[in-house]
């Protein structure tokens, strides 16, 4: 009975919940605006800024320019650095799921390098390898690939052994074996190191730039908050969170167009 | 060829024997069932058969082919369905054919008589999730068939499913074999089940597990479910296996599946 696991039950509360979970997104939303917007009247600008000189001193800093000239760099980055991880994670996970020596060659290191915070390492590399693009980049590439290996790896070692067995017993090669049961099934797993991994990017992207200094999205943050311009300091950061949010929110979709047999499940 | 002969097989996890000695010939086109309380080894039989799982000693002869390892021309269905839950009905039907070298689309294509032998027309679209138990079984009876097998070993496949649903997939199993047979060795703990559809029934006990007993079944084929109920030779061989297995209730727990029927 194993494949009716996304039966009744789960269909009958997403039909239930789905308006009602939309307010109340929307009604936590509005209590964050409310929240902030007391807590900047309260502390004084000093300190913190309301939301409306926020997104005032956003609107100035892109028409400027200056917005875009320190976006510019570290989007590049970004895309780089995340492109890598998860171009390397993907695959390698898929692997070290799969071929038990691998695992065990590579499960010691992988839990070590995700253990340790990366962001003490950060130091390190950019005095090893410079204060340049290139230690930029696999910074951010370390703090995505770790989780999208780890997921993935997951994902596969946890597919439904009666369905490897199926394979088996109709005589499957391994690549079939691959195609018709291990990707789709790590699917769920897959997106979810995808998440986290970019998500992950988004932050040592940042905080590379506060390292490293001198250029980059990170470092806009630090020049306005050295400036005690707190509205402006928190503009960027208002865009990383909106960032993070819809990164995460496309990827929810994606999964769920790529996976439509877990139809309510999700 | 399609028999199946079972040499002298034993099965041991260390020190616990699972059956012991077990001789077995199941013939040409002949639907067996092995009947036998839960424990007494008919599944891990019928698995070793299948090549899923090694015996300790003795050997399986699949068309007088010494085997261990799964064959392309013998299939089995599992009491669970194992249906690829991102499949629909039509790409689980067409799994196997894909195996062995068809295009998806051909594949769909020669899936197709087989999901109308199964009664599941219209549902080619549909995702697993979206289907009762019982059509999940007859998506799993229509993959195996559509490799159109020599020999289908059943693991108590109708084992899931409700007790209707269960006859009604009983009438269906018939009416298919009749129309194609084929080799069927046929794992159940139903007396009702294994009368129905067998030509022969093989009883089992328990500790270790061992063949005691094998009865011919009389009845003259087509079959009707229905009627053979209600004949008077159907009681008197569900007494006499009743009677075999009964042996085996001094451990109620064991003949535990006895009752679900």
């Amino acid at each position: 009975m194993r494949q009716t696991w996304s039966g009744a039950c789960q269909v009958n509360n997403r039909g239930m919940s789905r308006r009602k979970a939309l307010t109340i997104r929307v009604f936590a939303a509005l209590t964050l605006l409310v929240g902030w917007y007391a807590a900047a009247v309260s502390t004084g600008s000093l300190f913190l800024a309301t939301p409306q000189d926020v997104i005032g001193r956003l609107g100035q800093s892109v028409a400027s320019g200056e917005f875009l000239d320190y976006l510019g760099p570290t989007a590049y980055i970004l895309a780089i650095g995340a492109g890598l991880g998860v171009a390397v994670g993907v695959p390698f996970g898929l692997l070290i799921g799969r071929v038990r020596w691998l695992q065990s060659a590579t499960e010691a290191p992988i839990n070590i390098f995700y253990t340790t915070p990366l962001v003490a390492l950060i130091p390190f590399m950019l005095v090893i390898i410079g204060f340049n693009n290139q230690s930029k980049i696999l910074i951010v590439f370390l703090f995505t690939v770790l989780p999208v290996i780890i997921n993935t790896a997951v994902g596969v070692r946890t597919v439904d052994r009666d369905l490897l067995e199926l394979t088996t017993s109709f005589c499957s090669t391994e690549a079939p074996v691959w195609r018709d049961v291990l990707i789709p099934a790590s699917i769920p797993a897959v997106m979810t190191g995808l998440r986290i991994g970019l998500i992950h990017a988004l932050v040592g992207a940042i905080l590379a730039d506060f390292y490293a200094g001198a250029s980059g999205f990170g470092y806009l943050i630090i020049l306005y908050s050295n400036r005690f311009d707190v509205a402006g300091a928190l503009g960027p950061v208002l865009v990383l969170a909106v960032t993070g949010t819809a990164i995460a929110a496309v990827l929810k979709a994606a999964q769920r167009r790529l996976s439509p047999w877990q139809g309510a499940q999700i | 060829m399609s028999n199946v002969s079972i040499e002298n097989l034993s099965k041991n996890y260390g020190a616990l024997s699972v059956f012991d000695q077990i001789n077995l010939n199941v013939g040409d086109n002949e639907f067996v069932s092995i009947l036998g309380p839960s424990g007494c080894g008919k599944t891990t039989l019928l698995r070793i058969v299948a090549g899923l799982e090694q015996a300790t000693e003795g050997r399986v002869l699949v068309a007088d082919e010494e085997t261990h390892k799964p064959r392309p021309d013998m299939t089995l269905v599992f009491q669970n369905f194992r249906l690829l839950p991102w499949r629909t009905v039509e790409d689980n039907v067409g799994y196997g054919l894909r195996l062995r070298g068809r295009s998806r689309g051909e594949a769909r294509a020669e899936a197709q008589p087989f999901i109308k032998m199964v009664g599941l027309e219209g549902r080619e679209q549909k995702y697993p999730y979206q289907l009762s138990g019982g059509m999940q079984q007859r998506v799993g009876l229509a993959r195996a068939l559509a490799i159109q097998p020599k020999i289908l070993l059943m693991d108590e496949p109708f084992g899931a499913l409700d007790a209707q649903t269960r006859e009604l997939m009983q009438d269906e199993l018939l009416r298919i074999w009749l129309a194609n047979r084929k080799t069927v060795m046929f794992v159940t703990h139903s007396i009702d089940e294994a009368i129905v559809l067998s030509d022969r029934v093989i009883i089992m006990q328990t500790n270790p597990g061992r063949i005691v007993e094998d009865i011919r079944i009389p009845f003259e084929r087509p079959r009707n479910s229905a009627e053979i109920r209600n004949d008077p030779r159907f009681a008197k061989l569900r007494a006499e296996m009743w009677g075999l297995l009964r042996q085996e209730a001094i451990a109620p727990d064991m003949v535990g599946g006895v009752s679900g029927e």
